[in-house]
């Protein structure tokens, strides 16, 4: 009975896998036709170490996921505790806070484009009507504005999946434990401390890992939005990977820096799941 | 409020986000997260409430199958801003009963066509039979072996018809892997109105065009501009300065010389120079990605002057443009000393056919009539395309609606190609464009972005 799941994994996953790993062992470039493709071992994962672009890359990479993540659990926490509370229209109220998260990346991309035009864009608008500043910012040519305009979008896309999970997450908490605060009169602070927060943990561990991996992952956001300009300053690994591949035509090594984005996720991956991942599990028994 | 009453509020309101959800079209998706997240997946066969009736599909099915015993050829293109194509494509399809051709446009800018056929050619995937291509494309995709020599559809007769520098364009290695489906290059448009009015003349010097720019630019109207953003279209602007100043980006043995001498290092100068010290271009400059970004401002009065390719001139003659055919004109760009124009990057476009098309014939046959003398002149009447063809200049008709023609002919003699290696499309995108993206943003100097520019090329053309 399992074998079309297990046909299915082979297919899409183990095999499309395998065969990067094995053409990352090779040079192969597009560029001319009939190039040879000589095996070279380890010596693309050896160029990987001295690659500049790489790890430009990889602390872009970094700085994004690090900052959004971090500002989606604090926001989808504020989010889910709200809409987990029952008022008039809730249903209304739930179903529009993940409108940014069903928009396709690309579409809500260029929206925010829009948004930060230097001539036409509602952030300048407010900006100067509000008189913060006298001259038009052109958000998206400013090295050292554009990765934050550009992790404020991404978190204005994905805080609706981080409360989505964490409101799930708040509805497996049982009543009886509130009720039970209550009588012994703890402040809603110390609720949230002792009762809601401990007993969210593995669904925030849930979350935190689908949304790191995903934001190790990004590539849509910047490559609509600043195709990792200016400069090289917003390109992430992903978006690396893919100019290696597409513009450059280095299969090769853009192989490579594919199974490195594979190792980066399975570790972060590992890191959750073992340092944050045992003690929750021993606490919930 | 007890819990009792609290869950069945949050029941209902599970139930009310569940129908919100199908309102908003999201259905599927939404309703399948929002089960699994709840634990209570009772919503999850709500029919999708908005489907279009089922003669929407009906109507659209009979154009598909019209086609009958047509070979349908699949082409790739670029956007087409003007949106003249489309129309081009159906007057063929209807004119031609063996041939169909699927035209699809795709994305904005032209790296996103390039990429999708390095997908496609990659995999040798048949999905593509005809494919548009820039200058830079050519020797790629041919050095790559996904394009094939086209020679045998352009006889030496017919091959004369054609501008030289455009054929040169689409030879690689001796061989014609495309033929130039229209011609390109840029010009200086300018508001002759303003011009007249200030007793000026378009300028034949960058010092003339800083001076004009600067008489003419008012608080609603900018001097000048060019696309300048980090993409091949902001650095085709600074390489006719580098060109204007007299350097080169390599040698004809393939040797960065870009680093060689002060001509890239001033070309990159004066034009930061006019954004940030002289004031004549606007900083949102940098963000114009499209050429339709420069022109929607010059057609909306906005710009005294603008550096843009002639294929962008069909929008002045729309209905919409604010300006009106008597208060524009184009002219030469300008040069350092003003002895000659200044040097343009040849722009043209080229069609080719894919290696691993399974119908190389019809998209040959569909190439052939594209190009022809009688397409090329409609292209050009109706959509403001230059053509490749010498002959249509001389039309009548064009003469009288394009008053420019003449002096575009002219100018495209003296166009110069971008560096015509199959490495040119990975140093433009992993070199140029990073360094000058940096150096217009002012994170470097001129100097220091010309010497990471040399040092990056140099390092993609020793590695392959």
């Amino acid at each position: 009975m399992a074998a079309p799941a297990i046909v299915t994994i082979v297919v899409v996953a183990v095999i499309p896998l395998a065969q990067t790993i094995q053409d990352s062992l090779f040079k192969i470039s597009l560029k001319f036709e009939d190039a040879p493709r000589p095996f070279v071992g380890l010596d693309n994962y050896g160029s990987v170490l001295s690659d500049q672009s790489w790890f430009n890359a990889l602390q872009v990479t970094g700085l994004v996921a690090g900052a959004s993540v971090a500002a989606e659990l604090v926001l989808g926490m504020i989010i889910a505790l709200l809409i987990h509370r029952s008022f008039r229209g809730r249903g209304i109220v739930r179903a529009s806070v993940l409108v940014p998260w069903a928009l396709t990346t690309v579409v809500s991309a260029k929206m925010w484009a829009w948004i930060y035009d230097g001539r036409y864009g509602v952030v300048n608008d407010l900006l100067m009507k509000l008189g913060a500043i006298d001259q038009p910012i052109i958000f998206l040519v400013k090295p050292e504005v554009t990765i934050w305009a550009m992790i404020a979008a991404e978190i204005w896309k994905t805080t609706p999946f981080m409360a989505l999970l964490l409101l799930a997450g708040l509805q497996l908490i049982p009543h009886e434990l509130y009720e039970a605060t209550a009588l012994d009169g703890a402040s809603r602070w110390q609720t949230f401390w002792r009762v809601t927060l401990p007993l969210l943990k593995p669904t925030i561990l849930v979350a935190l890992l689908f949304r790191t991996i995903d934001a190790v992952r990004m590539f849509d956001l910047p490559r609509v939005l600043t195709n990792g300009g200016p400069g090289k300053s917003t390109e992430t690994v992903v978006l690396y990977t893919y100019n290696t591949f597409f513009t450059s035509l280095n299969f090769g090594y853009g192989s490579t820096l594919a199974v490195m984005i594979f190792l980066i996720v399975v570790f972060v991956s590992f890191i959750y799941i073992k340092v944050l991942g045992a003690p929750t599990q021993g606490a919930r028994r | 409020m007890t819990d009792e009453l609290r869950w069945h509020g949050a029941r209902l309101s599970r139930r009310s986000l569940l129908k919100g959800v199908a309102m908003s079209a999201g259905a599927g998706l939404l309703a399948a997260c929002s089960g699994g997240g709840t634990s209570s997946s009772s919503g999850a066969t709500t029919p999708a409430t908005g489907a279009p009736p089922a003669s929407g599909a009906a109507t659209a099915a009979p154009a598909v199958q019209s086609t009958g015993t047509a070979t349908t050829v699949v082409w790739f293109a670029a956007r087409d801003t003007t949106g003249y194509t489309p129309k081009q494509v159906d007057a063929f399809n209807k004119a031609n009963k063996n041939i169909q051709i699927d035209y699809q446009e795709q994305g904005a800018v032209t790296q996103d066509l390039h990429d999708k056929f390095v997908t496609v050619a990659g995999a040798k995937d048949s999905s593509v039979d005809l494919i548009s291509m820039d200058v830079p494309y050519v020797p790629e995709f041919g050095a790559a072996g996904w394009t094939i020599p086209v020679d045998e559809i352009l006889p030496k007769d017919e091959r004369a018809k054609f501008s030289q520098g455009a054929l040169n364009g689409a030879t690689y290695q001796g061989k014609l892997y495309a033929v130039p489906w229209y011609n390109n290059g840029p010009g200086l448009y300018y508001r002759k109105d303003l011009f007249d009015a200030k007793g000026l003349k378009p300028p034949k010097t960058y010092d003339d065009l800083l001076n004009a720019a600067k008489a003419l630019q008012t608080a609603d109207v900018v001097g000048f501009v060019m696309q300048l953003p980090q993409s091949e279209g902001g650095i085709i602007s600074w390489m006719e300065y580098l060109w204007g100043y007299g350097g080169d980006m390599v040698d004809d043995k393939l040797n960065v010389v870009v680093d060689q001498g002060t001509a890239g290092v001033d070309g990159m100068q004066r034009i930061v120079d006019f954004v940030y010290k002289d004031k004549i271009i606007p900083e949102a400059a940098l963000q114009f990605k499209l050429g339709a970004d420069v022109m929607n401002l010059f057609r909306g009065g906005k710009a005294a002057m603008i550096r843009l390719w002639f294929s962008n001139a069909g929008d002045l003659f729309q209905p919409d443009s604010a300006i009106k055919p008597n208060q524009w004109d184009v002219a030469p760009l300008p040069s350092k000393d003003g002895a000659k124009p200044g040097p343009g990057c040849l722009g043209d476009w080229n069609l080719g056919v894919s290696k691993f098309s399974t119908k190389q014939k019809e998209a040959l046959e569909a190439l052939r009539i594209l190009t022809n003398q009688e397409n090329q002149r409609a292209r050009f009447l109706d959509g403001g395309f230059l053509p490749s063809r010498q002959a249509v200049f001389d039309d009548p008709d064009i003469q009288k609606k394009f008053p420019y023609a003449k002096a575009a002919q002219a100018s495209f003699e003296n166009l110069k190609p971008r560096p015509v290696t199959p490495y040119y499309p990975d140093i433009s995108a992993n070199a140029i464009q990073p360094a000058f993206g940096q150096a217009m943003a002012r994170q470097l100097t001129p100097d220091q972005a010309i010497k990471q520019m040399a040092d990056k090329m140099r390092q993609i053309i020793k590695s392959g």
